[in-house]
């Protein structure tokens, strides 16, 4: 449908989510948003390709338990981690699973949008 | 031979050797001259200087035998003259030697037994003295008591004036001369016990010993027999000790001449309980800071999400309008987000601020002066810490207030340490002061401090998030108004017109009475 592929975000907090996807929907991306990992390993996007943007503390399954899950199901999304609580700790785990960034927040949401399409560039041009 | 052995044995001494020869002597003769002589027994009352010889050398029970022997042979002496004659005066000159001879007998016993007595007492008391495990010494103090009678005017409040004349408190304590102390007096203070004999102090008393001497000296000047305090001194070898010394005048000799010092080693317990408190203050602030810490984290991250909501619609609105066709509909979606989101931040400061005040105030008539006094008791040791000396303004008496006790006494203590850490800096003598005044239908209390005044608008202090303390969360000064204003009452600061700054609030009188 749409040339770009598709941008899903995580994050249990309504506000962020909400006007994260309403940005990037301006900005001309097909984005699907859900309120924790649970939900979004339920749904049938799991299998679908795109980039992941996702919040490190949520409630239940947090982004590195999700990144976790998604190796072992071999789903090689690229994955951005969004945190208001960036520890050292929290980084060097989510870069060992494979995040392509770790963002703190309040994130700019320009910024966001330029890592997301040169995150998804850079795979195009490497497949 | 066996009898040479006992001498060897157990010998008198040569003390006693002397009189009980003179003793035996003087009896025989006055045997002898009561037998022979015309005196018909008059020379029979000599025998009582047998009996006293007796009692200078010997026990209580020679001094019996001694009198028994006398009072036998009199009778014998008589006896060989005159028994069978009509009773005449050689009667009552025998009955008069006797009952002289008994008297005699008697008294010597008895200053014989009290004497051993008192010998045995005085060697208890040596006993005790020397071998106490803590520190005793005998002082003479009457030169301490004539240099204050001499010193101190007689119509003043003694202990005000000592306490105002600290050389005459060092002066009076130095008249006192030892007269002798035990072991443990020698080892706390680093001495020898012969060194001490004749020195008016065991050590030096440390500088700030004065208050506690002045409050000795007083206690006995008006009639205590017994007086204690903590007093700290210099050791003769130079190490600081903390004592109680406690002060006991033994009423013997001239007044204040004879007082027994013993002092019990406090300062391994003051030690430690110095050591309690640092780390008890230091974990106290760690809580306190720990707590803001938290909140403030907990406020930020509340405050951050609808803030970056904000920032996410604005953008996000903006590029709707950029697109070739604006999409206005999208954009006014944004606008709405935006003020929705506004209004969630909003929510959440207004939560934080309720949250300054959420216990719910119980007011209840509360009597201020009694509240300073507890207050300023609870930051004493700050206050000391600190070298701040903290003052209650006498006044007229105020009425009674209504208010919450506990939030009260938070917003009184919170003001005293502010006002204590705006001195810490300060050269100037740091004062702390705090007044009560009536006014028309309140009360205002006013901390008053000699620190370094508050920097630019002193109103700004109230502001949340305002400090100058480099660790300070800027929350207590905001919630202190809070408080006040929660209760009906005002807070205000001001700067004073010569040194520091004012910090006042009002609460309302009560007027259920």
């Amino acid at each position: 449908m749409t040339r770009y592929p598709a941008i899903y975000v995580v994050d249990d907090d309504e506000s962020v989510r909400s006007s994260l996807a309403n940005y990037l929907r301006a900005a001309g991306r097909e984005v699907r948003t859900f309120e924790s990992a649970a939900s979004f390993l339920a749904s049938s996007d799991r299998v679908a390709t795109g980039c992941l943007v996702t919040d490190l503390h949520m409630p239940g399954m947090d982004g590195l338990a999700l990144q976790q899950e998604l190796n072992r199901i071999g789903r090689g999304f690229p994955v951005i981690v969004m945190t208001a609580y960036p520890t050292a700790a929290a980084r060097a785990r989510s870069a060992e699973l494979g995040a392509a960034a770790f963002l703190e927040k309040p994130v700019d949401p320009d910024e966001l949008l330029e890592r997301i399409d040169a995150i998804l560039n850079g795979r195009e041009n490497t497949e | 031979m066996a009898r040479v052995m006992d001498q060897d044995w157990m010998p008198l001494p040569e003390r006693r050797r002397a009189p009980l020869a003179a003793a035996f002597l003087i009896g025989l003769g006055i045997f002898v001259a009561d037998l022979l002589s015309p005196l018909q027994g008059a020379v029979a009352v000599l025998y009582i200087i047998v009996v006293l010889l007796v009692a200078r050398a010997c026990g209580p029970r020679e001094v019996f035998v001694a009198g028994f022997v006398c009072a036998g042979l009199a009778f014998t002496a008589f006896a060989a003259d005159h028994l069978g004659d009509p009773i005449d005066a050689a009667y009552v000159r025998v009955g008069v030697s006797l009952v002289a001879i008994a008297a005699t007998t008697l008294l010597s016993v008895g200053q014989l037994r009290a004497e051993a007595e008192r010998r045995r007492s005085e060697q208890r008391y040596r006993t005790i003295f020397d071998g106490a495990g803590f520190p005793i010494w005998e002082s003479d103090w009457s030169g301490t008591r004539q240099y204050l009678l001499d010193t101190v005017p007689a119509d003043v409040d003694r202990r005000a004036w000592l306490a105002a004349h600290p050389h005459a408190v060092r002066a009076a304590v130095g008249m006192a001369v030892i007269g002798q102390a035990n072991q443990a007096t020698a080892d706390l203070f680093g001495g020898t016990r012969a060194g001490m004999v004749g020195q008016s102090q065991v050590g030096e008393h440390a500088p700030g010993t004065e208050p506690a001497l002045v409050d000795i000296l007083v206690s006995l000047a008006e009639g205590a027999e017994m007086a204690e305090n903590d007093v700290r001194y210099i050791t003769l070898d130079g190490r600081t000790v903390d004592v109680v010394l406690r002060v006991r005048l033994i009423a013997e000799g001239d007044p204040w001449s004879r007082a027994l010092l013993i002092a019990l080693d406090v300062t391994e317990r003051n030690e430690a309980r110095a050591r309690a408190e640092q780390t008890m203050a230091e974990l106290a602030h760690a809580a306190r800071v720990s707590t803001l810490g938290q909140l403030a984290a907990s406020i930020a991250h509340e405050v951050n999400q609808p803030l970056a909501a904000i920032v996410n619609y604005g953008k996000s609105g903006k590029r709707w309008l950029a697109h070739d066709v604006p999409n206005i509909g999208e954009a006014e979606g944004c606008f709405d987000h935006i003020v929705a989101n506004g209004n969630r931040a909003a929510e959440v400061v207004a939560r934080v601020r309720s949250q300054a005040r959420k216990t719910a105030p119980e007011p209840e008539p509360l009597d201020l002066q009694e509240l300073v006094e507890e207050a300023a008791g609870l930051i004493a040791r700050e206050a000391g810490a600190a070298g701040v000396s903290v003052q209650i303004a006498d006044g007229a008496p105020v009425p009674h207030v209504i208010g919450d006790r506990v939030q009260v006494q938070q917003v009184l203590v919170n003001l005293l340490v502010n006002a204590i850490q705006a001195m810490r800096e300060s050269a100037a003598p740091r004062r702390l002061q705090v007044r009560l005044d009536s006014e028309a239908d309140t009360v205002r209390l006013a901390v008053i401090d000699s620190g370094v005044g508050i920097a630019g608008d002193p109103a700004r202090i109230f502001d949340p998030f305002f400090t100058t303390k480099g660790d300070g969360m800027g929350l207590g000064l905001s919630i202190c108004r809070s408080i006040v204003e929660a209760q009906g009452g005002r807070i205000a600061a001001a700067n004073n017109a010569e040194r520091g700054a004012t910090i006042a609030f009002t609460l309302p009188v009560d007027t259920s009475v």
